[in-house]
């Protein structure tokens, strides 16, 4: 196994944007929580909390970039199941909040972890490196997708039984993209889609959720949750109070808010989790419909950055992971903002970066972690680039370099492995990779010829 | 080529369909996000902006405390009592079963009563408060607080009952209060009024609405999600609304409706001075503490689904022929018009001919030769038709309207007040396209036909002519009160008009009315009391016509054919100080029935020491009047 160590080459691939995007967030993240936990800075509150936990999370998404993401082909397997042991032992040591039991106490109930957060993650993980081991000529057959459904079945099953509808929910779609990206045969997806339709026609018109609900598989309130998203314009005042109440915060924010710190459903204590799951709603009622819209587009630019990583990554199981990773944090994205606008039922998922949550935003790092990782290790560059290609590095440079010197790393293509100025893996290990940023392109090329 | 440099790049899916569909399907989920952003903030912003500001500020009324009717001299007739009363959200119970036993077992109340009500709430309304249980004691409350935590969904309110003292008295007069309906809530009288508040529905508390009810207070403050109160914006206090002091005489009332008794009728008792109303009753009558908290269904059922319409104040909505007693009306009218003096002297035959059809006397004998104060004593008809002849139905109309206000209301402070008919030629072209018979002036001349007055019209035009000719506001309402014993208003009396008749003429016109009771011969002499000398009129109203109760003796008529009874009458006679009209209805003869009811009323107001301890006892609503034989 290689010393961990961080390779300055692969700076140059380095998603600055994604990093950007994502510290966008948890500081704007940071701002709605000194708004919703009441504006006090000393002291041990959601907000220093939610400091602190982001503090550790950003400590430890720098230290995994010393490692290369691969490893986790080989670590997968244990972190899969020491999580579904942890899941399952919320159900017995687990500690009720709010009518939800999802937490397992830590030093005597100081710190409360979420199993099942981690339990998404690793499931990605599992999944990716799955099927990314697996070799199949024109896409996966059907038979190739059952151990793949167990894999995901089994932690659906577990966070399902906790009860946790939404993550579990999450977790299914979560994997969709993953099982898109990694080609089935066309066949098979259109038995899978007509399946899926047939399934959701029988539970919703044909008396499925009545069996399901003599089974024991759901729970009524689940039911009712469904029913009072469909009613909520109707009941007002009772269950579907909490969506209406936010819809009001979002929508009383008009354009430009009704300024910070000045909410008042959220400060008079109308809008129900205003620190977790309704912490949109809060953010959209005082920084209006520009603030809400600023943060659906960091959103917007994270995900895409990370779509565009999947394209660019070095193996398919970086790009597998990449887009699980993405699509984890998008659909948390687009459940808990659905959610909150009122296009989905109430499922309690907070929204990433954004909602107070130690494990949420712990697991949300890791997974910008993993992406970044993914990233920058597009290539595995050469130890001693010199050694062990003398013939390459013999070649004198050629005029067309000097012409047009400088190149963008991402056009380029690797027709030709052995033109060292068309591959960087042949790169040079240089210790100065933002020179380029400084100064002129044409100078930057120079130095790297000089210090041939 | 080096081993170093992994080999699967070729198979990314960079250029893959997959990829770009899943970015395209991100930017489409995106838009939609965006737009129910723009669709909540700024399509929907100003409204979803009220909604919070509501939520924010809360507006709590304060409550205000209706104002008192009194009588006459002060004594209050009704009053308020504070009350608790149970509410209840039906969404918000958990176990209805549970929570109804509970509150039965610490109220008292029947459990099953409860569920019912329970019940109809939850179909009816089941986000909203509704009330449970009304008219709680303290210690009830006490009771309820202990056990609070057992029973969500319900909380207690403050309230106050509107009460009676009594019941049974002049429960046409004073009114009951009820729930605001829907329509008085559209129609726009009654601005401010929300749901669920009592307003008058009868009577004065009807009519004084206005003044009794008062202005409710308004706390605005800023509430947290509990209701509970952070901050006190403004205060605007409750105005307690203004007392109001009848003119009814409780004890003239009191008398009134013990007279009457289980007789369906009305008596109107009037001071011709001022036209203030001392008594106004109308039986048969129903009991205000029903209507206290809700009337049952059952009661009002039987309340409205009697014959005998007890809930009616016939005193001035019922309308009747004034029969004989009209005759002073119509001869006020004539001397006016010169159309006679007191010596025009016509000869009644028993009967006057028209035409091919014959009018009859009462007195199918005839009166003979016959001048204005026999024909008032002996209330001779052919006298009046011949006098209703010359005159003609026009002129008639326009001076009983002019002089005695008939035909319309005048304003008394009672809604239910209704005007009456005076007939002319073009109410009957209006009416029934057809032009007015000469014939049919003659029954109107002896107050039958078209005409129709209210007891308290009658009451009227009696009393024009016992002040001398002046018509003023009949008026319920002596004083106005303000909450600090300021009188605000003082009703002073309201000339409506004066008369312009010699006085000669109406003197002439009084001296028949005393004959009616004093002279020998008279039609009242049953009204005739010892030390007070009383001026009458009788009046006798046929209700069907006669050739339908040919076949029956005057005892054992049919009730609905039974004639009304109308006697009135004021005294002293020098210098009247109290009119009292009586209708009876469906009894008989004014001057065997109604006159002495009259004397009775007369009686009890020049004696102070009567009152109802000398009267039998009265019965709200009678099952059976007295003349009831079977069917209507």
């Amino acid at each position: 196994m290689k010393r961990p160590s961080l390779d300055f080459r692969h700076l140059e691939n380095f998603n600055w944007v994604i990093l950007f995007s994502t510290v966008a967030l948890l500081l704007v993240g940071f701002v709605n929580l000194f708004s919703t936990s009441g504006g006090e800075f000393p002291g041990w509150n959601s907000f220093t909390r939610q400091l602190a936990f982001s503090g550790v999370a950003i400590v430890l998404l720098v230290g995994s970039l010393f490692f290369d993401y691969k490893l986790l082909k080989y670590v997968y397997w244990p972190l899969y199941f020491i999580s579904i042991a942890l899941v399952i032992l919320v159900k017995y040591y687990g500690v009720n909040v709010n009518g939800a039991t999802r937490w397992l106490p830590l030093f005597s109930d100081a710190f409360r972890f979420q199993p099942s957060e981690v339990m998404k993650v690793v499931t990605v993980v599992a999944l990716s490196a799955y099927l990314s081991s697996r070799q199949s000529k024109g896409g996966l057959g059907l038979m190739d997708l059952v151990f793949p459904a167990i894999l995901v079945g089994i932690p659906f099953y577990v966070i399902l039984k906790q009860p946790d509808m939404g993550t579990a929910l999450h977790i299914g779609l979560t994997v969709i993209p993953i099982f898109i990206l990694r080609k089935v045969k066309t066949r098979v997806l259109v038995t899978i889609v007509t399946v899926t339709l047939v399934a959701f026609s029988w539970l919703f018109f044909f008396g499925g959720l009545n069996f399901l609900l003599k089974q024991k598989v759901i729970q009524s309130y689940h039911i009712q949750r469904y029913e009072n998203f469909l009613k909520s314009d109707k009941d007002p005042n009772g269950k579907g109070w909490q969506i209406t109440q936010a819809k009001n915060a979002i929508g009383s924010g008009q354009v430009n808010g009704r300024g910070y710190m000045a909410g008042s459903q959220q400060k008079y204590g109308f809008l129900p989790a205003s620190e977790t799951d309704f912490a949109f709603a809060a953010l959209a009622e005082e920084w209006g419909f520009v603030g809400s819209v600023v943060t659906l587009a960091l959103f917007f630019i994270l995900i895409w950055s990370s779509l565009s990583v999947v394209g660019r990554s070095g193996d398919s199981f970086g790009s597998l992971l990449t887009v699980g990773m993405a699509s984890l944090i998008f659909f948390q994205m687009i459940i808990n903002v659905g959610m909150v606008t009122g296009l989905l039922p109430v499922v309690g998922i907070p929204l990433p970066f954004i909602s107070y949550g130690g494990t949420s935003s712990l697991t949300n790092l890791m997974c910008i972690a993993v992406i970044l990782n993914v990233g920058m290790r597009r290539y595995n560059f050469t130890e001693a680039p010199i050694e062990q290609n003398p013939e390459v590095w013999e070649r004198p440079p050629t005029n067309q370099l000097v012409e047009e010197p400088g190149f963008s790393v991402r056009k380029l293509l690797p027709h030709d492995p052995n033109e060292p100025d068309h591959h960087p893996a042949h790169r040079l290990p240089h210790r100065k990779p933002w020179l380029k940023h400084l100064a002129p392109k044409s100078w930057v090329h120079q130095q790297q010829i000089l210090e041939r | 080529m080096p081993e170093t440099i992994e080999k699967n790049i070729e198979g990314l899916p960079e250029k893959s369909g997959w990829l770009i569909f899943l970015k395209v399907a991100m930017v489409a989920i995106f838009s939609i996000f965006v737009l129910r952003l723009w669709f909540l903030q700024i399509a929907e912003g100003a409204s979803h902006l009220e909604k919070s500001y509501s939520n924010q500020y809360s507006s709590t009324l304060i409550p205000t405390s209706r104002g008192i009717v009194m009588d006459r001299y002060g004594r209050p007739l009704v009053e308020n009592e504070v009350a608790f009363e149970v509410t209840v959200v039906p969404k918000n119970v958990a176990d209805p079963t549970a929570m109804t036993t509970e509150l039965a077992s610490l109220t008292g109340a029947s459990p099953k009563e409860l569920m019912e009500k329970f019940k109809g709430f939850q179909k009816s309304r089941p986000y909203s408060p509704s009330v449970l249980l009304s008219g709680l004691s303290r210690a009830d409350l006490a009771l309820i607080e202990s056990r609070r935590h057992e029973l969500d969904g319900l909380s207690v309110e403050l309230n106050s009952i509107r009460k009676p003292l009594k019941g049974d008295f002049a429960p046409h007069v004073i009114g009951y209060i009820g729930e605001i309906s829907q329509e008085q809530l559209d129609g726009g009288a009654y601005p401010g009024y929300r749901r669920g508040d009592l307003v008058g529905q009868s009577g004065v508390e009807q009519s004084l609405e206005g003044l009794l009810h008062g202005k409710k207070g308004n706390r605005q403050m800023t509430v947290d999600s509990k209701g509970r109160m952070l901050q006190e914006l403004s205060v605007e206090y409750p105005q307690p609304g203004y007392d109001i002091r009848l003119t009814l005489d409780s004890r003239l009332q009191r008398v009134a409706q013990a007279i009457l008794g289980e007789q369906a009728g009305a008596i109107v008792v009037m001071d011709p001075r001022n036209f203030e109303i001392l008594a106004l009753a109308s039986s048969p009558t129903f009991n205000l503490t029903d209507f206290v908290g809700g009337i049952s269904r059952e009661r009002w059922r039987s309340l409205n689904e009697d014959p005998f319409s007890p809930m009616q104040n016939r005193a001035v909505n019922g309308q009747y022929s004034p029969g004989s007693t009209f005759k002073i009306a119509v001869s006020l009218a004539a001397l006016s018009e010169g159309v006679i003096t007191p010596e025009t002297a016509f000869t009644c035959a028993g009967a006057l001919r028209l035409g091919n059809h014959s009018f009859r006397c009462w007195n199918r004998h005839g009166h003979g030769y016959v001048k204005l104060h026999a024909s008032l004593k002996h209330s001779c008809d052919v006298y009046y038709y011949e006098v209703g002849r010359r005159l003609g139905v026009d002129r008639l109309a326009a001076k009983v309207r002019e002089f005695f206000g008939l035909g319309r209301t005048l304003g008394l402070e009672l809604k239910s007040e209704k005007g009456g008919l005076v007939p002319d030629q073009a109410w009957k072209m209006r009416r029934y396209g057809r032009g007015w018979n000469q014939g049919e002036t003659l029954p109107v001349s002896i107050g039958q036909g078209y005409l129709l007055t209210t007891p308290l019209q009658v009451a009227q035009y009696t009393a024009v002519l016992a002040n001398g000719g002046t018509l003023y506001r009949p008026h319920l309402v002596k004083e106005i009160v303000d909450f600090d014993g300021r009188i605000v208003h003082n009703s002073s009396p309201e000339v409506i008009n004066r008369m312009a008749v010699n006085p000669e003429y109406i003197n002439s016109v009084k001296k028949g009315l005393e004959a009616v009771v004093n002279e020998p011969g008279g039609t009242g002499r049953r009204a005739h009391l010892a030390d007070v000398r009383v001026a009458g009129k009788t009046g006798t109203t046929q209700t069907v016509s006669l050739e339908k109760y040919q076949g029956y003796s005057a005892s054992n008529r049919p009730y609905k054919m039974k004639d009304h009874a109308w006697f009135t009458s004021y005294a002293p006679t020098d210098n009247p100080e109290v009119v009292v009209t009586v209708l009876l209805e469906h009894t008989g003869g004014g001057g065997a029935k109604a006159a002495p009811l009259a004397a009775k009323v007369l009686a009890a107001y020049f004696d102070t020491s009567i009152d109802t301890n000398l009267m039998p006892p009265y019965q709200a609503q009678p099952d059976k009047p007295s003349g009831w034989k079977g069917d209507l």
